[in-house]
């Protein structure tokens, strides 16, 4: 018999689909039966709906442009300081 | 020529750029400078810092490309290298909190570990302002080992052997840090659930 606390430390793999077929099953007929249980369940699977509903945020036009300046002059340097081919800027660098 | 750079792969791309052929550089920053800022702002949390280590990710990506030997994905590699600035940026300022530490309410007292029902409450949604802010304000109390996973797997959506890569720790490490960092930020969200409709 499977005990409330195994399937708290189980939760994460039983909602990213990492148990074996008999063990969720298992767990699932549990959860069933047990309030606490799938109460435990339903909060946790809110809180990673909220997590994964984070998006990233476009980056900001500053931020872009700094950094494509500093790429323009990074790239344009390199190649006049060892030439067009960049094969063995490993060993120069 | 541009638009046949698009459609190659991220390796294809490296080695274009090995070969000398810059605009395959482009497409690869513009393919994860978004990302990698999101990434970064969430470590860091200040824009101006974030930008500056923005920079320094693709510029040592730029000048390593010769040691990066495809043994991993490129995108793990670049990831890896932008956390390892953010990691090194942290421990600079110092200040983590720990998972085994109690868990305070923001008026001090300790929050009891007990499940709530969150069935009468409102969809969870990115819409639902203040239950984002508190999530937020949730993973910036994660001690940086377990804030990494959250970011990385979670919200990024890398897979375990990734996170595992770009972090160098075990897979069973990685499962372990992500499932104790859900159940502190479930906490934290219960919390908020209880003030507010109890």
């Amino acid at each position: 018999m499977i005990e409330c606390k195994e399937i708290c430390n189980l939760l994460s793999d039983l909602i990213d689909d990492e148990l074996e077929l008999n063990l969720e099953k298992e767990i699932r007929r549990h959860i069933y039966k047990c309030e606490k249980c799938s109460s435990s369940l339903n909060t946790f699977t809110k809180t990673l709906d909220l997590i994964h509903s984070i998006k990233s945020q476009p980056i900001p036009l500053k931020v872009h442009k700094k950094l494509w300046k500093v790429i323009y002059i990074e790239t344009r340097h390199l190649k006049v300081k060892y030439g067009q081919k960049r094969r063995s800027l490993g060993k120069h660098r | 020529m541009i638009e046949i750079l698009k459609n190659l792969s991220d390796e294809d791309l490296v080695k274009k750029v090995r070969e000398g052929n810059d605009k395959a550089f482009e497409i690869l920053v513009k393919r994860y400078e978004a990302k990698i800022y999101a990434l970064i702002l969430r470590f860091i949390d200040n824009q101006s810092t974030a930008s500056d280590i923005l920079q320094e990710t693709f510029l040592k990506v730029y000048r390593s490309l010769n040691n990066f030997r495809g043994d991993a994905k490129f995108s793990t590699w670049l990831y890896k290298i932008a956390v390892n600035f953010c990691l090194m940026y942290k421990r600079k300022k110092g200040k983590t909190v720990s998972l085994d530490s109690p868990v305070n309410s923001d008026s001090g007292e300790e929050i009891k570990r007990e499940l709530p029902d969150w069935s009468i409450t409102p969809e969870v949604s990115t819409e639902n302002i203040e239950l984002r802010k508190k999530l937020e304000g949730a993973i910036s109390m994660l001690s940086e080992e377990y804030k990494s996973v959250i970011i990385l797997h979670d919200i990024q959506g890398l897979s375990n052997k990734e996170v595992s890569r770009i972090l160098n720790i075990s897979i069973p490490a990685v499962k372990s840090r992500v499932h104790r960092a859900r159940l502190f930020l479930r906490e934290k969200l219960s919390e908020y659930f209880k003030q507010t409709y109890d």
